[in-house]
């Protein structure tokens, strides 16, 4: 039974063959496809055209049809799911927030206000940056004593999760296979842009530490994966890579400069690998940890941008007063990405936060005639907190059970409809879920849709669903989503003010 | 491998390192729950349906017992309120998701059960009001996205195990859903049926249409396994039967195909039911003569043939051999034996055949295929040297003439697991075919060129000095004589004869030759001509230059036809062979037998199938005996074959359906189909499975060694006693490959694989020495040229051969309703270019030529066809190609040239 295959859109197959030029591994499917879109001006490939591509690549049409499907930045016109129509204005305003406030971080999307450029490489090597690895190629022992060093030094992924990067390591050094690292730029929680400003800021920062990984743990390649709308970010980092590679910092490693697939799912790790393979966008149940077996099986050392960073410590890098993103070398430092009603929000550097209001004073106080209605902690899986709690001490939050995650702080007023609010977190998690284990599909979207309603909570409802997307999700997305739900009765069981 | 203890609920087991808690369980009797999951070979972890949560002692998450590999000490617990609450949940959800009343079997499914087994109910999560679409475009195959809970197993089954590639899972969250190619309907999708999808379904979203209604499994009263007879894979069959009607067929964990089934397997059994099998003895009626082109489609065959007892047909029969034996002496009789019958069978014909009737002519449908002679020519052993799973570890495949996707597609769902692993495939043949996506190079060599391909090959490994040196040194005859015959084969030379790229060659000959591992298979393509051995000669001298046999991942392997290929043979269905292949020519050989049988057996070598039509036609063939076969369809040059039928005086057509060649028949016996009886049978990969019977045969339907038996009885032998146990006893006890081998071990275990001394070590053969010494014989070729050539009038090639869903004369599985839904007609495939030079249009009826016979057919456009050839399957008696096909022999394997001859096309009106 074979189909007579339809005709290719001339153009469309010009601008595929184009793609193909660059590469015709199956590992770089997903590139091929965002490189089609974009030579179609933004418009994602056309299934003809999929036809076309899984010919030429000789993957089953399948395969092909899949990957364009669970990647949004393929623009491919897949079936709408149900709850793509939950978006709403809320959402879009947590994401875009900082771009609006052209006073903090316009100027780095257009480059026009003149503030705060990318720093260049002939900086950042006047101020001793790249020099470790010359250290460790000349001092056989370097290696050894700065894992050392970074095992002494505690510390951990910044992701969410607080893994310990040494140990990380370790266990890639130990699996079978030459290992791999990533630099997981795929920043996509709701309101979130930290990565952003690091990225757009310290751009060899990043790649001297992903370079000095690869040395440690004897990887060849380096993949540095951008959340596909960074297109700035994407801009800097493709200069400062062939900049890097014209200074023969980077002779025993390849540099891959890749785009994410668009999708929050993205970011976890094994997903992220996949993307990079040119499968499916879904996640794999761990073990094996990708520090075991990874990218094509082999041990994968996957950090996020932030952990990269603040690696450098390790060797001895300074902040710098001029370069406020450099105060994230000191460990008491955090990383805020505030937004809401707030009359400045965008990135915030903070030592010591006492207590959330005081971010407030950060972000230039509540927007003009908002009184606090209270604050969303860590994302779309965060914590609500009320006004009130908003002033006490913060380490009687933590101890608590409060856990400011990637550091999202969304600002909302007493008027803001907090149940709305709710509703957007359980949308988002509906929206980003990948679809592959029940839990997190049916529950988030079950989820979503008993907190549209504005009745009383059904708290048995929610306990249900909490509990078995908190206990039974294949991966993080879910289980953060269950735990964020199991949160609500005892928000929502005060009567609304 | 390790053996420790774990715990399951307070409970020690042992087990293996290496396990999933999930298998390990398994193993040990405990039946844990799960839905996404299989032990089934092949099956990864897809830890999606989140019912198989465990908590392990020690660990503050659940986690999932498929994907929890087992270590010492490990404790887990399995009903605590906790895991069992959120199973429940999870199953909840999962149901809330399904559609209020899915179609298909969904009530009797593993999800069903396992609802009811965890008592979750619909409590607070409310069924989904989606409705959506029930797919049931394909003949085959229903499928209710409304009972699907997207598990992803389907596409696991599809990609990963059976490698077909056509299930995806498709889209994110709420729209996560399993799609078929680029998302068209599964009917219009490029699904070869295999059935593998709709067998490890745990819902029943995806069903085969004619059974979802019956699996209920209550109503099954007799389940059964028998081995399926559709190729030589030999794969196990799980058969269904409710009131003695086969109701459905599921793939059994058999050594070769470990639960993987084909089209045919899953569908070709319907056969069993059909209303045609024959159940009671016929004998002609008074007055109705032989004629040619008789049909027996749409005929009542009553009114050709009356219904006789058992008795007073095999008196009839045996008469009438006795009266030719007595007119004409008993090498006037020729027997034809199957291929698809069991050893038991096989031996019992030919003894009958030397013994009883003492003739020499006893062959089988092996010799229309006869890719093995050069092998044992070569080795000594006429079997593969390495099993067709050895893939696995090969990092080269070369594969000539061959196309396992669809003639042996089980094996190759094996092979294109090891291509996906990164096994590298050398592809040789003149059309694009299935594994062609697979293959780093495909090599469409012009049709009969092989033998210039590989001397090509050859020669610039040894001039280059790549074979392997060692090897040809101290376990190779005949080397010197193979340079100098390859010596005029440069690359360039090749490249013209052959018309692929010179530099291709090189690189593959590199590829071949450096390869750890290398396994070479080969089919029809390269035995069905009159030089045949010659192109497989060659073949097995490229691989043995270069060391490719007797190590890990390398060995030769030709693929063949039938289920029992191996064992007829073995049993000395041959003309040239007694059993054991002993030597008839031989007086030592051939006292053995005397010896054994208290007998003395003619002592020549008898005639080919081909071979005997032609001594029919002059007179000296008076009497057949045709057990199993249909030489009025599989025969070269039909025309000529049905009028030596016709002048037959004494036919007798042993099988289970009236075939066409039965339409000569003096008397018709009705026997008993393989899946109806007990017996063993011997696959490819020299593998000898027991087999009990699974179905109750039809009437008075009766198993073939036992009809035989009775028929020897009635010819004056006292073969009363003989059974299936003695029968294998006294085989085993003449054949040396069966040294060892003992009925009731056959019983206990299953299955055995031969010689018994490797098979603890290695399923690969002759790492130290072969069958006939310690060096293998490159033999000379005999030289033959393509018998004939295009000219004006017949300008195009004519090449037969099958398609995935009938096999060969289609006597069994045009009888399937499913599989001819799936085939229903021959057609004559040309490709694009002369579809426009004779200004064809798709459908057009067209009637191919040649000087033996003219069909009627419709054209297909297909450019997977070289220019200038029609390539026509043979399995369609309205169109039965074979009319068509020239029967000159090959030397050395006496197989006709079915695979070249000269023909026209021209469009008619219908």
């Amino acid at each position: 039974m074979r189909n007579p295959p339809e005709l290719v859109d001339e153009r469309e197959r010009r601008a595929i063959q184009d793609a193909l030029a660059s590469g015709r591994q199956r590992d770089r499917l997903l590139e091929i496809l965002l490189d089609v879109r974009d030579a179609k001006g933004g418009i994602g490939i056309s299934k003809s055209g999929l036809m076309f591509l899984a010919e030429q690549l000789r993957l089953y049409p399948a395969e092909v049809y899949e990957v364009a499907t669970t990647y949004p930045s393929t623009k491919f016109v897949s079936p709408t799911p149900a709850v793509e129509k939950a978006a709403t204005d809320l959402d879009s305003e947590w994401r875009v927030a900082p771009a609006k406030s052209a006073s903090f971080f316009g100027g780095l999307v257009d480059g026009s206000n003149g503030s705060t450029p990318p720093r260049s490489l002939a900086d950042y090597r006047e101020s001793g940056g790249y020099e470790i690895l010359h250290i460790l190629k000349s001092d056989p022992t370097a290696a050894d004593d700065l894992m050392q060093k970074v095992a002494a030094l505690n510390l951990k992924g910044r992701a969410g999760a607080g893994f310990p990067v040494a140990r990380k390591w370790k266990q890639a050094k130990r699996s079978a296979g030459t290992p791999v690292v990533v630099v997981n730029g795929n920043e996509g929680e709701l309101g979130v842009f930290k990565d952003r400003f690091i990225l757009e800021n310290e751009p060899h920062a990043i790649i001297e530490a992903a370079l000095v990984v690869a040395h440690v743990t004897g990887a060849d390649h380096v993949f540095i994966y951008l959340q596909d709308e960074y297109k700035f970010a994407q801009s800097i980092f493709a200069k400062a890579v062939a900049e890097t590679m014209q200074a023969g910092l980077a002779e025993t490693v390849t540099l891959d400069l890749r785009r994410s697939g668009g999708a929050y799912i993205c970011g976890e790790e094994t997903t992220l690998i996949a993307s990079l393979e040119g499968r499916a966008g879904r996640p794999t149940e761990r073990p094996p940890y990708p520090s075991e077996m990874g990218y094509k099986g082999r041990p994968t050392i996957v950090h996020n941008v932030e952990t990269f960073f603040r690696l450098r410590r390790a060797w001895g890098a300074q902040s710098d007063v001029e370069i406020p993103v450099s105060r994230l070398l000191d460990p008491n430092t955090s990383l805020f990405s505030v937004t809401g009603r707030v009359r400045n929000p965008g990135p915030k550097l903070m030592s010591n936060l006492l207590r959330l209001v005081d971010l407030l004073d950060l972000a230039g106080g509540l927007s003009r005639g908002v009184e606090l209605g209270g604050m969303v902690v860590g994302g779309s899986c965060g914590t609500l907190i009320s006004a009130v709690d908003c002033e006490r001490p913060l380490p009687d939050l933590v101890q608590n059970g409060l856990t400011l995650g990637t550091g999202g702080v969304f600002v909302f007023s007493s008027k803001d409809d907090r149940r709305a609010i709710a509703f957007e977190m359980a949308a988002f998690a509906a929206r980003e879920s990948c679809g592959k284990c029940g839990p997190c599909r049916i529950g988030s979207k079950k989820a979503m849709e008993t907190l549209v309603s504005n009745g009383p909570l059904d708290t048995v409802l929610i306990d249900e669903l909490s509990t078995v997307m908190a206990e039974a999700s294949l991966c993080g997305l879910g289980r953060n989503a269950g735990r964020f739900l199991k949160t609500l009765p005892s928000y929502f069981g005060d009567p609304q003010p | 491998m390790n053996e420790y203890t774990i715990e399951i609920d307070g409970l020690k087991i042992d087990v293996e390192s290496g396990q999933t808690l999930l298998n390990a369980a398994a193993a040990a009797g405990i039946k844990l729950p799960h839905l996404c999951a299989s032990n089934r070979m092949g099956y990864p972890a897809i830890g999606s349906c989140r019912t198989c949560l465990v908590e392990v002692v020690g660990e503050t998450e659940l986690v999932a017992a498929c994907n929890q590999q087992v270590f010492p000490g490990l404790s887990v617990l399995t009903n605590t309120d906790r895991v069992s609450r959120v199973r429940r949940l999870a199953l909840e959800l999962l149901e809330a998701e399904t559609s209020a009343e899915p179609t298909s079997g969904h009530r009797y499914s593993e999800f069903s059960q396992l609802l009811d087994g965890n008592d979750a109910r619909l409590n607070h999560f409310s069924r989904t009001e989606q409705r959506p679409e029930v797919d049931a475009s394909h003949s085959a195959f229903v499928f209710d996205p409304g009972a699907c809970i997207r598990c992803g197993k389907c596409q696991t089954a599809c990609r990963d195990v059976q490698s077909n590639g056509v299930i995806g899972f498709a889209g994110r969250g709420d729209a996560a859903r399993v799609t078929f190619d680029a998302d068209v309907k599964m009917g219009d999708s490029s699904c070869v049926s295999c059935g593998e999808c709709a067998q490890i379904c745990p819902t029943g979203a995806i069903a085969i249409k004619q059974s979802a209604n019956s699996r209920d499994r209550s109503k099954i009263d007799r389940v059964g396994e028998t081995v399926c007879p559709f190729c030589s894979v030999g794969c196990r069959v799980e058969l269904q039967s409710s009131d003695g009607r086969l109701t459905h067929v599921d793939g059994a964990d058999g050594p070769a195909n470990h639960g993987r089934l084909c089209v045919k397997g899953r569908f070709g059994f319907s056969f069993l039911n059909h209303p045609e099998r024959l159940t009671t003895p016929l004998v002609r009626r008074e007055g109705i003569a032989k004629s040619e082109g008789q049909s027996i489609q749409g005929k009542n065959i009553l009114d050709l043939f009356r219904p006789a007892s058992w008795d007073e047909a095999l008196e009839l029969a045996a008469k009438g051999f006795e009266r030719v034996s007595q007119n004409f002496g008993g090498t006037a009789i020729g027997v034809l034996g199957s291929a698809k019958n069991t050893n038991e069978d096989a031996y019992m014909l030919q003894k009958l055949a030397r013994v009883g009737f003492r003739t020499p002519h006893i062959d089988h449908c092996t010799r229309l295929c006869a890719s093995v002679p050069p092998l044992a020519e070569a080795t000594g052993l006429a079997a593969v040297t390495a099993p067709i799973d050895e893939i696995a570890n090969s990092d080269v495949v070369l594969m000539v003439g061959s196309n396992p996707d669809t003639n042996h597609p089980v094996a190759s769902s094996v092979m294109k697991n090891a291509f996906r692993n990164g096994t590298k495939l050398i592809l040789i043949d003149p059309h694009i075919q299935p594994l062609s996506r697979y293959a780093h190079h495909h090599f469409r060599i012009a049709h009969g060129t092989d033998v210039a391909f590989f001397s090509a090959m050859t020669h610039y490994v040894i001039r280059e000095e790549l074979f392997d040196k060692a090897f040809v040194e101290s376990r190779v005859e005949g080397f010197e004589a193979l340079r100098d015959r390859v010596a005029p084969y440069t690359l360039e030379v090749a490249a013209k004869l052959c018309r692929v790229n010179a530099e291709d060659i090189r690189s593959a000959a590199e590829l071949f030759a450096g390869a750890r591992g290398a396994m070479s298979f080969w089919g029809m393509g390269a035995s069905q001509h009159v030089f045949g051995a010659d192109n497989i000669r060659a073949i097995i001298a490229l691989a043995l230059v270069c060391g490719q046999v007797g190590k890990p991942g390398a060995g030769l392997h030709p693929l063949r036809g039938q289920n029992n290929v191996q064992g007829s043979c073995d049993a000395g269905l041959l003309p040239d062979y007694l059993p054991g292949y002993l030597d008839p020519r031989n007086a030592f050989d051939r006292s053995k037998c005397n010896l054994l049988w208290n007998a003395t057996i003619p002592p020549d070598r008898g005639l080919s199938i081909v071979e005997m039509f032609d001594a029919i036609i002059d007179g000296s063939i008076h009497g057949l005996y045709v057990v199993g076969g249909n030489p009025s369809l599989s025969n070269p040059n039909l025309n000529k074959s049905n009028e030596a039928l016709s002048k037959l005086e004494h036919l007798v057509v042993q099988d289970i359906f009236p075939t066409e060649t039965a339409m000569f028949a003096d008397v018709i016996l009705p026997a008993a189909a393989l899946a109806e009886r007990e017996g063993t049978v011997t696959n490819t990969d020299r593998i000898v499975q027991y087999i009990a019977p699974a179905i109750e045969p039809p009437g008075d339907a009766r198993p073939d060694w036992e009809i035989v038996r009775d028929l020897a009885v009635k010819y004056g032998l006292h073969w009363q006693d003989r059974n299936v146990e003695n029968i294998f006893a006294e085989m085993s006890s003449l054949v040396p490959c069966l040294e060892g081998f003992f009925w009731r071990d056959l019983v206990s275990k299953g299955y055995m694989r031969y010689p018994l001394e490797s098979s603890n070590k290695s399923s690969n053969l002759f790492a130290k020495a072969f069958y006939r010494g310690k060096k293998a014989l490159i033999a000379p070729l005999d030289g033959g040229q393509i018998s004939e050539q295009t000219d004006a009038n017949y300008p195009f090639v004519l090449v037969t051969g099958r398609v995935r869903e009938h096999w060969h004369t289609g006597s069994m599985t045009r009888k399937a309703s499913v599989l001819d839904s799936l085939s229903p007609s021959p057609s004559a495939h040309l490709n694009p270019r002369d579809f426009a030079k004779m200004q064809f249009f798709e459908g057009n009826f067209v009637e191919v030529k040649t000087r033996r016979g003219k069909i009627q057919l419709a054209a297909v456009r297909d450019p997977d066809v070289m220019p200038g050839v029609i390539w026509v399957a043979m399995s369609f008696f309205e169109a039965a190609a074979n009319k068509l096909t020239n029967d000159r022999i090959d030397p050395t394997t006496r197989v006709p040239e079915y695979k070249f001859c000269a023909a026209s096309v021209r469009p008619i009106r219908k």
